[in-house]
């Protein structure tokens, strides 16, 4: 066995070599043509094949390789791939060190979209955890007109589905086939149901995205608050605005793979990054005071055939309003609505008549009247350039401080501040809150108008002391009257209790801020004073059957635009009003009304004729939802 | 060239010797490279299997936070609509609707105290005569909600 092996070994060794070559290559074959030729007139044609072999290997090829110089070939193909290696090599390292970062963002923003998710707007809770603004879902349908296959049957089915107008379908083709934008608005914030539906049609082209949608299940109570955002969920005004920040929380976005074409690879889609909801907000109003107040209002500037009017309801020992509604006739439809504008705080008045009790408390407090102190009153007097009056003729009359108020003599009140002198009752008035911004900071709240003591010129400086001279807001002026609610204490008006965080749990604002303005013994008797006024003054329609009232009038005459009182046809504008405080004994609620421009001619311009009656009807509603039981039946009257 | 003449002796003597024959030679790369290639590829379809466990967690995971989400928009949904149900104007309108009229005053009556006394002792209630459950007003349920919410 071991002599027939050996001679095979040798052939292994020698055949590769002759199979290699048994197939030439074009030139090898040429260069064995020719040499066979060229031997062919010196070599015998009986030549063995062996030997031409060896004649050809041992002859150097005629080409750029040597034929059968396997190790060399071997080493140019293994130098080459070596070569090839460390250029690919030196590429993927630079691709994934220099420039990595940048080429897997291009790559990524190639196959993958990324879209924002917008974040739940918070919900705006009454008192009582009452939603008065919830977002709810809804649904955005847009489509991508250069996905849009069939533009005929996808505008038909949107059309029927979303009921849309001529001029909206007219547009929604024309964007269909001009097919030069990516994203168009079909249809923002429709019902959810019907959102799905359309999804479930799977209309190229057409997309369907979650866009919630704000609602205000109360309609349109509480709106003057409130405020309203936009389509796009930003608050543009009144609470909505103030505390945007907090309510809109932070927007996240979802990424999502696409094919070529731009067409979403379902199940595909990637939180990114979450959606954090905002925070809720707790408010002071009650839902049902403030509804009251709103139809009281709208019945009430309905009737007189006014121009608008408002309400406000606080909580006499915290600030927390209750209430805080505003209602306006519109000058197109006639038509007396609830107001998404705050007037409360945004518009300022001559607060009239109610001012005389910061004149009357500065001379109980300061100690140079007191409510028996008498003056001799005329019904008209020369103050400045102005011969001021009282709002009807009498004669010279000796009068109390008590009567003064409670028959709201402006004379009667320019004397006791003239007691009381201008720079100190200025520094009254500051305090008791005009002048300047309540704590509410509400959007556009106005700081009323309020001249320096020194810049009083005139007259200027006497009717400041019945109110006339000077411009407040109505949440000014409810809270400088309710320092005399609440025992000559001022607090702040507040309208948040609290924010509910991502925790679930409350967290409640700081208590209103608070100075003592006069004292409690000057704040008793002015209470008393304010209840005949309610008894038998000016403000006998703000009478309740259950509780005791006090409180008081105000007519202020409206500034015109040509600086005077009156118009060009002579008529005045008046702003009504009234300020009261129950139960009188034991102030707990203190009660703005104001109607604005009431009829000239008639009885109901006054504060007591135009506004006090709202106070009386509102008193059982507020006394039931806040839960006060009368004490005496209104007996204080009677005495 | 010279050939070794073999003797006739020699020639015909039996072999005491084992037949020798030519093996492979045993490689034990071969079995190291099969094993290592059976020790991957088994890694491999364990790597395959857990991927494909992580990625149906996953899709499970998914679905539940789909589901969740849309329990949060039917709840959003439901409070609205509950909102404006219980709304004021609302009310007003329906009791309107009914024949009910808002009323222009109320009248707050005392009650006897001996006949309060005997309500208790006969019902033994401290005054609250009615026992009223228990009862979560919609911010108490908005905000259990957010609380198992914000639990992730």
């Amino acid at each position: 066995m071991s002599r027939r092996k050996v001679p095979q070994r040798s052939v292994r060794r020698t055949a590769p070599v002759v199979r290699k070559q048994s197939p030439p290559s074009a030139s090898t074959a040429r260069s064995i043509r020719s040499a066979s030729t060229s031997k062919q007139t010196s070599t015998p044609r009986s030549a063995s094949p062996q030997r031409k072999l060896r004649a050809i290997s041992a002859k150097p090829a005629a080409g750029r390789f040597k034929i059968g110089n396997q190790r060399r070939r071997i080493q140019i193909v293994v130098a080459f791939v070596f070569v090839m290696l460390i250029v690919i090599t030196t590429k993927v390292i630079g691709l994934q060190t220099a420039g990595g970062d940048a080429m897997r963002a291009e790559a990524t923003n190639q196959w993958t979209r990324t879209r924002t998710v917008v974040a739940d707007r918070g919900t705006i809770f009454d008192r009582d955890g009452e939603e008065l603004a919830v977002s709810i879902p809804a649904a955005t349908i847009s489509i991508n007109p250069k996905l849009v296959d069939n533009e005929e049957a996808t505008l038909n089915m949107l059309a029927t589905m979303l009921n849309l107008s001529v001029e909206e379908q007219q547009r929604l083709y024309d964007e269909m086939v001009r097919k030069d934008k990516g994203y168009v608005y079909v249809r923002r914030q429709i019902d959810a149901d019907l959102g799905d539906q359309i999804a479930a049609l799977k209309l190229a082209g057409v997309n369907v995205d979650a866009e919630p949608t704000r609602l205000l299940p109360g309609g349109d109570t509480g709106r003057s608050v409130i405020g309203r955002t936009d389509i796009d969920g930003i608050g543009i005004a009144g609470l909505e605005l103030q505390y945007n920040d907090i309510l809109s929380g932070q927007d996240g976005n979802v990424t999502r793979q696409v094919a070529p074409g731009g067409r979403s690879i379902a199940g595909s889609e990637n939180g990114s990054e979450g959606a954090v909801p905002g925070d809720d907000l707790i408010l002071t109003i009650d839902r049902s005071i403030q509804f009251t107040c709103e139809q009281a209002l709208l019945e009430r500037v309905e009737n007189t055939r006014s121009k608008a009017g408002t309400c406000i309801v606080m909580d006499a020992q915290s600030g927390e309003l209750y209430a805080m509604a505003s209602v306006k006739r519109d000058t197109e439809s006639d038509e007396v609505r609830i107001t998404s504008g705050n007037h409360a705080a945004v518009d300022a008045y001559e607060p009239g008549s109610v001012a005389k009790v910061i004149t009357i408390a500065a001379g109980l407090e300061t100690g140079v009247v007191g409510p028996n102190t008498v003056f001799n009153v005329p019904w008209r007097a020369q103050y400045g350039d102005d011969l001021l009056r009282d709002s009807h003729e009498h004669p010279d009359e000796d009068m109390t401080v008590r009567q003064i108020l409670v028959e709201s003599s402006n004379i009667g009140t320019i004397k006791v501040q003239e007691e009381v002198q201008l720079r100190r009752h200025w520094d009254f008035m500051r305090a008791f809150g005009l002048g300047e911004q309540t704590a509410l900071d509400f959007p556009n709240e106005s700081a009323g108008i309020f001249k320096e003591w020194n810049d009083l010129h005139g007259s200027e400086k006497y009717t400041v002391s019945y109110g006339q001279g000077l411009a407040s807001t109505p949440i000014q002026l409810i809270s400088a009257v309710n320092v005399i609610a609440n025992d000559g204490l001022y607090v702040a008006p507040k309208l948040v209790r609290g924010f509910v965080g991502q925790d679930g749990d409350i967290r409640p604002t700081a208590p209103s801020a608070t100075q003592q303005v006069i004292s409690p013994n000057a704040a008793e008797v002015m209470q008393s004073i304010m209840t005949d006024v309610v008894c038998s003054g000016t403000a006998t329609r703000a009478q309740s059957t259950s509780f005791n009232v006090a409180g008081k009038t105000g007519t202020g005459l409206k500034a015109q635009t040509n600086g005077g009182y009156e118009d060009e046809f002579g008529v005045r504008s008046y702003y009504a009003s009234f300020v009261g405080f129950f139960p009188a004994e034991d102030p707990q609620i203190t009660v703005l009304i104001s109607i604005d421009e009431p009829p000239a001619g008639t009885l109901n311009r006054y504060g007591g004729t135009a506004a006090a009656p709202v106070f009386a009807r509102l008193v059982p509603t507020i006394a039931h939802e806040v839960g006060i039981q009368p004490t005496n039946n209104g007996a204080a009257c009677a005495g | 060239m010279a050939v070794a003449l073999r003797s006739p002796a020699t020639r015909h003597a039996p072999s005491r010797r084992r037949a020798l024959r030519v093996v492979e030679v045993r490689r034990r790369t071969t079995r190291v490279v099969v094993f290592t290639a059976t020790l991957i590829a088994l890694g491999l379809a364990s790597l395959a299997v857990i991927h494909t466990q992580i990625a149906s967690r996953q899709a499970v995971i998914d679905q539940i936070d789909r589901d969740i989400d849309k329990a949060n928009d039917r709840f959003d949904t439901l409070r609205a609509l509950r909102a404006e149900l219980r709304a004021p104007a609302r009310l007003d309108q329906r009791a309107r609707q009914l024949g009910m009229s808002p009323a222009m005053d109320s009248s707050f009556l005392a009650v006897d105290p001996l006949v309060l006394a005997m309500v208790m002792a006969a019902t033994s209630t401290d005054g609250d005569v009615v026992d009223v459950p228990d009862y979560l007003g919609p911010l108490d349920q908005f905000r259990m909600v957010k609380i198992m919410n914000g639990m992730d």
